[in-house]
């Protein structure tokens, strides 16, 4: 089967670009990797390598212009077929307009597939199934649909909002570099989860990591929290257990500067500013968004801030800013039944917190077995950077935070 | 309306309205079908007779003899006939329907039969607020034989509506002799089985209608329930104009009109002293011009304007 | 505030209204001695005597009729029809007299008349008493259509209804009628044509009308320990249709699935779905989906209504599929 070379999308607000040169011939063997032809857009030149081998045919002449997306060519798997090959009419090529209102046309007449698992192999013949709001979304961001060919999750493999989404959130472009199998059971490693995948491995690789816990009385909090949620309505904002754990973090981070620092190249940094990331799950993935400065930010401030932004990070409109930054960062796995775990380290970063739930356990207290509702924290550190008597220390004081408010009211400003 | 030249005058002119409609018709003029009123003219203006503002009517899809013997305008009444803005209801209404709040005409209708209902809810809202004011449901006999009638018949009589149901029996339910859809071909005669008074009348006798309208009226107001009077008339035309009247016989429609109305009373006024012929001309005349003058108009008035159709689909205004 | 059922809910705002305004009047069969078919008007003939809550034969087409008349001669009548399934008896009345008179006659008419109506949907009376037909008369201009799902909303609506002055079709759900719910004493007016978001999610919009409304919230509640935000709408009046409402929701979720115990086919949920698509097309993530009781008249016994009504497993399961 052939395969098609479409233009890439090379920069945030890239809509299309001139095809300056060929550095092949119809009919040349071409490697993944060798460099098959120059673009220009108004800002940059660039030359595109070919995604994997084949013969080569070239349907695109030198200086005609194409949108992001446009096949520009085939690579055959012979000689005989890249060069026998008709070439497809314009209307095929361009089938894909940038038009709102050409797409529109499209998206009503797109009937369901008889077999949608063709769709799925993404053929240049087959139409692509996207349903009417991921079209809305990909026209406004200025995204070709057949970007987003392999990357549909709905019925009949239709891109959905969430498959646009999570394209436009993927920092690298979402192109596997080796084709996934024809097998049933797999799919390409791609767009946020190829980013996760790879960011992962480069933390453990680079990083020295070391997970430490403790368990944290939370009477104080619970009791504190409660005062607040009955208060939500003067507050404006239900005020969540991560909030004052947020918080709690910042102050701390006040306090110990060291935790709040990064290697970077030859230098040890430590960040004037506690910048909180926070984890949110999607519907395949993760993404951390954080909260700026929030050791100058009230608790109610921090409760709106983390509300406005897991509702963005749901909805898919986080902005670069939003995702900036951070120096620190808490995963609460507490919310889907975590106890405790070993958290990954979002490089730079040098430190980690993870959430367990609040449940209820005897605890001695004077001599006595009491209930109490207990938290489990666990707290990743980098011990590049951090010996362990300085991880205790931070420890102890976000516990002591935790387990009595009123300490922490004492370190604020 | 008790003086007995204003009846002449009334009945002379729905004839001339009838008559010059009919020439419209006639002349491609008009826009529809006509259903005409021509020889029951005594019907309508014997019942109205001794009907006030107050007191209301319901009539049917050959209304135009009600409208006018209850009094409403005439140029305006032709108007609507026309579809004409200048119609009473703005030409929305047309041939079939017009009505008049404030003269107590609740409208005709479309739908035969269907206004009896609607006429017992007047009787009864009249009923409720003990002013003696009383409802006429014209219907034809067609009517009688739809479901409708019975169960108006039933209530008004069990509920002593102040209620004067007049049948007007012209013969023919659309294009189908009567006789040939009832094993009764007296409709009076059902009063007695819904336990009210009957009474058969002479249609084409203005007189002896008002004398009967009168006793009904009178019974109604007085708290004596409802009446069905039947008023055994002709219809000269078709069901409408156009309609061949193959069901019946060019010797009948003659026997008929020789039984004419406003030929009958004519020559009973002038019999009796109590006009001269001369004088019965001279309203005839005018009425001829009154009835030529709101043609005129209605066919030089515009049709309302297409958007206007958008109007009253809804009482506007959101209760609070 | 007191609890209050259904049916007394609607029985106050009747009383409300008539000690509020001689001229509203109740008429129908055995709305008076017998205190309704549904004991939907106790204490009603007492208060307001035999003149005013008037008992009427069994003649649907006349029942109707004399609310127009009255109407269109200054009353407010409540007229009631005991079950919709016997609107075919009395639609002239209803679809080409109530429906028109202020039309036809360019204004010169107000028809503030109440047809008070009921339907027997899930009670197991069998096929001639077990329709929803709401499609019947919101397919009619001039008409007013209204089906409340609580006892708060039946007693508001119910006032506005009479206040109103269109003709306005209510329909009960007889299935209903003992629900409770504490409602403020005094006065309590809902407005027509505004539909009630019951519960705010941005996950899927489930438009539910009278019976299905409940069991919507029912599935939203276990749809949401699976982390999904089910948004459900009760648009309370079926026409004129608060189709603002609705898209707004469908803008915000990109999903939506109506649920109704009337026909699936030329009814309510297809009305929706076709206002959603003509509006709100480029909103879409999914196909509108309608949940209704298949096509079938509704056989005797409450064991064919448990089989073929949605409940609230049947709304998270089409919810969950539309998210897939």
């Amino acid at each position: 089967m052939a395969k098609e070379i479409t233009i890439p999308k090379l920069g945030l607000t890239m809509v299309d670009c001139t095809l300056v040169e060929w550095m092949k011939n119809d009919g040349d063997e071409v490697a993944a990797g060798e460099v098959l032809y120059a673009v220009e857009t108004d800002k940059i030149s660039n030359e595109i390598e070919a995604e994997s081998n084949g013969f080569l045919q070239r349907t695109a002449e030198i200086d005609s212009v194409h949108g992001v997306g446009s096949v520009v060519g085939f690579l055959h798997e012979t000689k005989e077929q890249a060069l026998s090959a008709e070439k497809p009419s314009a209307g095929d090529v361009t089938v894909e307009g940038s038009q709102p209102e050409e797409a529109g046309g499209i998206a009503t007449t797109d009937a369901p597939p008889k077999n949608p698992v063709s769709m799925q192999a993404g053929q240049g013949s087959a139409r692509l199934l996207i349903s009417p709001v991921a079209r809305a979304i990909a026209d406004k961001a200025g995204l070709h649909a057949k970007e987003l060919k392999r990357e549909g999750s709905g019925p009949g493999g239709a891109v959905l909002k969430r498959d646009v989404e999570r394209h436009l959130q993927t920092a690298v472009p979402a192109r596997p570099s080796e084709k996934a199998t024809d097998s049933v059971n797999s799919r390409p490693l791609k767009g946020m989860r190829k980013t996760i995948a790879k960011r992962m491995m480069e933390s453990l690789q680079s990083t020295a990591q070391m997970t430490a816990f403790a368990r944290v009385d939370m009477s104080g909090t619970v009791r504190l929290r409660e005062e607040l949620v009955a208060r939500e309505a003067d507050l404006g904002i239900r005020v969540t257990y991560t909030d004052f754990v947020v918080k709690a973090v910042a102050t701390a981070l006040s306090q110990m500067p060291g935790i709040n620092a990064a290697i970077i190249g030859d230098e040890i940094v430590e960040w004037s500013d506690a910048n909180v990331g926070i984890a949110v799950a999607l519907v395949d993935g993760l993404i951390v968004p954080v909260i700026h400065r929030a050791n100058h930010k009230s608790l109610v401030e921090i409760a709106s801030e983390r509300s406005a932004l897991v509702d963005k990070a749901r909805g898919g409109s986080l902005s670069a800013e939003d995702l900036r930054d951070g120096t620190f960062s808490v995963s609460n796995f507490g919310s889907y039944g975590g106890d405790f775990e070993t958290p990954i380290l979002n490089p730079p970063q040098s430190a980690m917190l993870g959430v367990g739930q609040i449940t209820d356990e005897p605890v001695v207290r004077d001599g006595e077995i009491v209930i109490r509702p207990m938290m489990m924290l666990s707290m990743t550190f980098d011990h590049r950077l951090i010996d362990g008597a300085d991880a205790g220390r931070f420890r102890a004081l976000l516990r002591s935070y935790l387990e009595n408010p009123a300490l922490q009211m004492a370190e604020l400003r | 309306m008790t003086d007995k030249i204003e009846l002449f005058e009334r009945m002379a002119l729905i004839r001339q309205c009838e008559l010059q409609l009919n020439e419209a018709f006639a002349k491609n003029l008009f826009p529809g079908y006509i259903h005409s009123y021509l020889g029951q003219e005594a019907c309508a203006v014997g019942m109205c007779a001794p009907l006030s503002n107050e007191d209301k009517i319901v009539s049917t899809h050959r209304g135009r003899g009600h409208y006018l013997a209850k009094g409403m305008a005439l140029e305006p009444m032709v108007a609507e006939m026309f579809g004409k803005e200048t119609g009473i209801c703005g030409g929305r209404a047309g041939e079939m329907h017009a009505a008049d709040p404030d003269l107590g005409i609740l409208g005709g209708n479309g739908i035969v039969g269907a206004g009896l209902p609607i006429a017992a809810g007047a009787a009864y809202s009249a009923q409720l607020d003990g002013t003696g004011a009383v409802t006429v449901a014209f219907f034809g006999e067609g009517a009688s034989n739809n479901g409708s009638f019975g169960e108006t018949m039933n209530v008004a009589a069990a509920w002593k509506l102040p209620l004067v149901l007049v049948c007007e029996n012209n013969l023919y339910a659309e294009m189908t002799p009567f006789s040939d859809t009832v094993g009764e071909k007296d409709v009076a005669k059902r009063a007695v089985g819904y336990g009210m008074q009957g009474e058969v009348v002479d249609g084409n006798d203005v007189l002896a209608v008002r004398e009967a309208a009168e006793r009904a009226v009178e019974r109604a107001r007085k708290g004596g329930g409802p009446t069905l009077l039947e008023l055994k008339t002709y219809r000269w035309g078709g069901h409408f104009e156009g309609d061949p009247r193959k069901y019946r016989t060019r010797d009948e429609e003659k026997e008929w009109q020789e039984r004419c109305p406003l030929r009958r009373f004519r020559e009973k006024l002038i019999e009796s002293g109590e006009a001269k012929e001369a004088e019965l001309d001279a309203i005839e005349e005018q009425m001829k011009a009154d009835v030529a003058k709101a043609i005129e108009m209605a066919l030089a008035a515009d049709t309302p304007a297409p958007e206007t159709a958008h109007d009253h689909v809804y009482v506007p205004g959101e209760v609070a | 505030m007191a609890p209050k059922n259904y049916c007394w809910a609607l029985i106050d705002a009747i009383r409300e209204e008539m000690e509020r305004d001689d001229d509203v009047v109740l008429i129908g069969e055995d709305v008076g001695a017998a205190g309704g078919a549904f004991g939907a008007s106790r204490g009603l003939l007492d208060a307001f005597g035999p003149m005013r809550v008037r008992d009427t034969p069994i003649s649907e087409e006349i029942i109707v009729g004399l609310g127009v008349g009255a109407a269109m001669t200054g009353k407010r009548p409540i007229v009631e029809i005991m079950f919709m399934d016997f609107f075919g008896l009395c639609l002239d009345q209803i679809c080409n007299q109530a429906a028109k008179m202020h039309y036809m006659y360019n204004g010169a008419f107000k028809m503030p008349l109440v047809i008070r109506t009921s339907t027997a949907v899930e009670m197991g009376i069998g096929p001639h008493h077990s329709q929803l037909l709401e499609s019947w008369v919101g397919h009619v201009p001039g008409l007013k259509v209204v089906m409340p799902s609580t006892p708060r909303d039946a007693k508001g609506l119910m006032k506005a209804a009479i206040r109103d002055d269109n003709p306005v079709v209510f329909i009960e759900h007889l299935a209903l009628h003992r629900n409770k719910e504490d409602i403020d004493e005094g006065e309590l007016l809902v407005p027509l044509g505004k539909a009630d978001v019951k519960r705010k999610g941005r996950d899927v919009t489930v438009v539910a009308t009278g019976l299905m409304v409940a069991r919507a919230l029912d599935a939203a509640e276990t749809l949401a320990k699976d982390g999904i935000e089910t948004e459900v709408i009760d648009p309370r009046t079926i026409s004129p249709l608060d189709i603002d409402t609705i898209v707004a929701s469908v803008e915000k979720t990109n999903r939506a699935l109506v649920v109704t115990s009337s026909m699936k086919q030329f009814g309510f949920g297809s009305e929706v779905s076709a206002e959603i698509m003509e509006r709100a097309f480029f909103h879409l993530d999914a196909p509108v989906q309608r949940l209704t009781p298949p096509f079938t008249p509704a056989p005797f016994g409450k064991h064919f209504d448990e089989y073929l009504n949605p409940n609230a497993g049947s709304i998270a399961d089409a919810v969950r599929a539309m998210l897939k």
